[in-house]
């Protein structure tokens, strides 16, 4: 039996334009991967599989849609529960729970189960996702892994589990599958499960819905490329809300034709260019085909002036006395530098941001910006020195159109109009929005929105910027046009300081130079080739390389950061 | 200071059933008040000291949180004792044992919450017939209210980081609404996305489908709570009678 059925689906938003055309698919068993474009209507298509879409979500949909052999047409969501488990993309919105035992119980608690019955499925779930440390613990002291874990056992929980079932998966993340697990689905349906996750973390779930695809059909949507074609079974791609192939990961991968919807990852464009087939999806595929013949030391290209343009100097910050968050922070930076601050979550990244920009400030040592002390200063002096463009662009965009986001700042430094009109128009030509000026800017997709935010930031003239996490939960090709813009700016004369935090692909690709934090402390600084090479900072810091860095440390050089490198080795 | 919180710890204290320690603190905090026996009130209070140590809870941070009523409501009851009655050692004495009645009161609530989970608090509620929606209701704004002032926080962060300032002044009420306004609506967008999402996850998970719902059956009325009722009813007999 066909457990998902979908026959010529077209869906539109209210309102809207088509976002799903004519999707028909078959799914009969296995790890279903979707990929395509950011807004290609991956998401829409997961909500149409439990009944959300058309009980939930307003708009016109023509077709079917039969999950194990009901027609969500006659079903609603609550009842659909019962066969689909569903992982939502934000993990943080989807718990509501105090803790994740409860979280996981909520499902089959729904559904009458017998709290003995209840238990069992909650203990299940607990250990096919190795969350057992998790088991009391509340989202909200959760990594965003942890919750999605939750959330996964959650939905697992929702239908029957076989006995005996060893299977391992993160926390937040960890949380969010565990309680989509524990209702015991048949199918459970994730969108975008790793995008808040570290690299080795992403790998830990991929794996662990690898052995629950054995016993129910996985349907996952997500932005990882290279561990969609190494673990579904069926891959489809899809652009501008219709499949356009579907099939064997390999045959996909292969294909021509995929280059025309995705940017695929470096190792697998490397391969590319060395005509090397099959395409590699880790360093592994290419480590035992190729040979370094040069010994090459790379040479880094930091300049250190003498005036530096931010000097942070020994300082340290907390907010709740006897619980520090920065500790010994002393760093310059140069003008003109292009530098990486790299940590993971609760690091103290944002944190060093704030103190930078004068929002926040330190309890001992000095921030200087060219020249300033930060606890001198007025923030509207500082920003014209130093803007910092937050990771979530809805966290501040509350105007009309476009151009009246950008004129906030201007205004709030008391310009005269016509210099605030001259500066919104130059700031959105700049970031390529100018076509937008005068839209809404909640109509934008998230890509666009970030410019939005750079723009606003750079309206005001600053020469330091500080981008935090820009290209998280966006495609490879937006994140490429992203960068371009971003390696403008540094070209033409600005500061580029950049927060990241799992991204070390970006990193190795962009950064001249990087600092690495680690528990409120830097334990390391220096050119980004040198960075690599240093295999305990990167444990110590929970740092993954690269693919390409990986396959240039297997070789014997771990100063090897791009494509360009390892061509020029060979 | 957040004295209010949580704290895990392993003891007796924190594996009672919430139902018995809401009933402590009721029955205690009203049994001062209903007696003038100084030293049935220096017992009762001692008591709840030791509940305290029982609880093995963090001495340090709960000194911190009240050290300022501790100091100052005996003080601030003998000065006004000594106007009242006049000057005389007695009135010294009364205000004292005046000032150990609310501090018990404090106290007594700081061990309640600092030893009893939400969690446990709302299944408590449930096992006194209070409907689960709504209890699950209050588990939702627990579990969210931290949540909305992260978010808060950091849009006023974002439109700081734009040189925005914020008026604060009840002689311009109109600039003070005003500066708000780049901070309402960023938050009510992202609130109203956030409970549009969780309303999709809870209909995802089957809330609703059918009448009968079970929840957690953790809490058991076992010979803990026997034992501790019981000690309980004991003490107070002996305080309120004896001394």
């Amino acid at each position: 039996m066909k457990k998902i059925e979908i026959i010529g689906f077209n869906f539109s938003y209210s309102g809207g334009k088509p976002v799903l055309r004519d999707i028909n698919l078959e799914i009969g068993r296995g790890f279903f991967g979707l990929i395509g474009p950011s807004g290609c209507g991956k998401s829409t298509l997961c909500l149409a599989l439990n009944g959300l879409i058309p009980h939930e979500i307003a708009g016109v949909k023509t077709g079917k849609v039969i999950v194990c052999g009901k027609d969500t047409d006659k079903y609603h969501t609550r009842q659909m529960a019962r066969h689909v488990g569903m992982v939502f993309q934000n993990p943080e919105s989807q718990l509501f729970s105090l803790c994740a035992e409860d979280e996981i119980a909520f499902g089959p608690g729904n559904f009458g189960v017998s709290w003995r019955e209840i238990k069992k499925r909650v203990a299940q779930a607990i250990k096919k996702l190795k969350m057992e440390h998790l088991k009391n613990k509340s989202p909200e002291q959760m990594s965003s892994g942890e919750q999605q874990k939750t959330a996964i056992a959650a939905a697992l929980a929702m239908h029957p589990a076989d006995a005996g079932s060893d299977m391992p998966i993160l926390e937040k993340e960890k949380l969010v599958i565990a309680a989509a697990m524990a209702l015991d689905p048949d199918i459970l349906v994730l969108d975008e499960p790793s995008a808040n996750l570290d690299p080795r973390s992403a790998e830990e779930i991929f794996a662990i819905l690898k052995k629950i695809s054995q016993e129910k059909i996985i349907f996952l949507v997500s932005h990882n490329i290279g561990q969609i074609f190494r673990y579904a079974d069926t891959v489809a791609v899809m652009d501008r809300g219709a499949i356009v192939m579907c099939g064997a990961p390999a045959d996909i991968l292969n294909s021509e034709k995929l280059l025309d919807y995705l940017d695929l990852p470096a190792i697998s464009e490397l391969s590319n260019e060395l005509r090397l087939k099959p395409m590699a999806l880790v360093a592994e595929d290419i480590a035992p085909k190729i040979k370094f013949s040069k010994e090459v030391h790379f040479k880094s290209k930091i300049v250190y002036r003498k005036n530096p343009v931010v000097k942070v100097d020994d300082i340290d910050f907390e907010y709740v006395k006897g619980a520090p968050i920065l500790q010994d922070i002393s760093l310059e930076i140069s003008r003109g530098e292009f530098l990486a601050i790299v940590g993971n979550n609760g690091s103290g990244k944002s944190t060093l941001a704030l103190n930078m920009i004068g929002i926040l400030k330190p309890q001992r040592g000095n921030i200087f910006i060219n020249g300033k002390n930060t606890k001198k200063e007025k923030i509207s002096d500082l920003v014209r020195s130093i803007g910092y463009a937050f990771q979530n662009p809805d966290l501040q965009i509350f105007e009309d159109t476009l151009r009246q986001e950008v004129a906030f700042g201007l205004k709030n430094l008391h310009l005269p109009p016509d210099e605030i009109t001259k500066k919104t128009t130059d700031a959105l030509n700049y970031v390529g929005l100018q076509e937008y000026a005068d839209s809404d800017p909640f109509s934008l997709s998230l890509g666009q929105k970030r410019r939005l935010t750079i723009a606003s930031i750079l309206a005001m003239g600053p020469k330091i910027i500080i981008l935090d996490e820009p290209t998280t939960g966006i495609d490879d090709r937006i994140v490429k046009s992203l960068m371009k813009l971003i390696v403008r700016l540094n070209r033409e004369g600005h500061t580029v300081i950049n927060m990241i935090t799992h991204n070390m692909d970006l990193t190795a690709r962009y950064a001249e130079r990087v600092v690495v934090l680690s528990g409120g402390r830097i334990i390391s600084d220096g050119p980004v080739r040198k960075i690599f090479a240093q295999a305990d900072i990167l444990e110590k810091a929970n740092l993954m390389r690269p693919e390409i860095n990986r396959l240039g440390h297997i070789l014997g050089n771990s100063e090897v950061l791009t494509t360009d490198d390892v061509l020029s080795l060979l | 200071m957040k004295f209010y919180e949580y704290v895990y710890r392993d003891s007796f204290v924190h594996r009672l059933d919430p139902r018995v320690k809401l009933a402590w603190l009721f029955v205690f905090s009203s049994a001062v008040f209903l007696t003038s026996q100084p030293w049935a009130v220096t017992a009762i209070f001692l008591s709840c000291i030791a509940v305290g140590l029982l609880a093995k809870l963090p001495q340090g941070q709960i000194w911190d949180s009240i050290k300022l009523f501790v100091i100052l409501m005996p003080l601030s009851y003998i000065v006004l004792y000594l106007f009242l009655i006049g000057i005389k050692w007695q009135a010294v004495f009364e205000a004292l044992v005046f000032s150990e009645k609310f501090l018990l009161l404090i106290l007594a609530s700081i061990i309640f919450t600092m030893t009893t989970s939400a969690r446990d608090m709302l299944l408590s509620l449930v096992k006194i017939k209070v409907p689960y929606t709504f209890a699950f209701m209050l588990t939702i704004a627990i579990r969210f209210i931290p949540l909305i002032f992260k978010e808060t926080n950091n849009v006023i962060n974002a439109q700081r980081a734009r040189a925005h300032e914020f008026v604060f002044s009840l002689l311009r009420p109109v600039d003070t609404v005003k500066s708000f306004v780049p901070v309402i609506i960023p938050v009510f967008t992202l609130l109203l996305k956030r409970a549009y999402e969780l309303s999709l996850s809870i209909d995802a998970r089957g809330f609703g489908s059918q009448k009968k719902i079970t929840y957690p059956d953790r809490l058991k009325f076992g010979a803990d709570e026997i034992l501790a009722s019981v000690a309980m009813a004991g003490f107070l007999f002996f305080a309120l009678k004896m001394l």
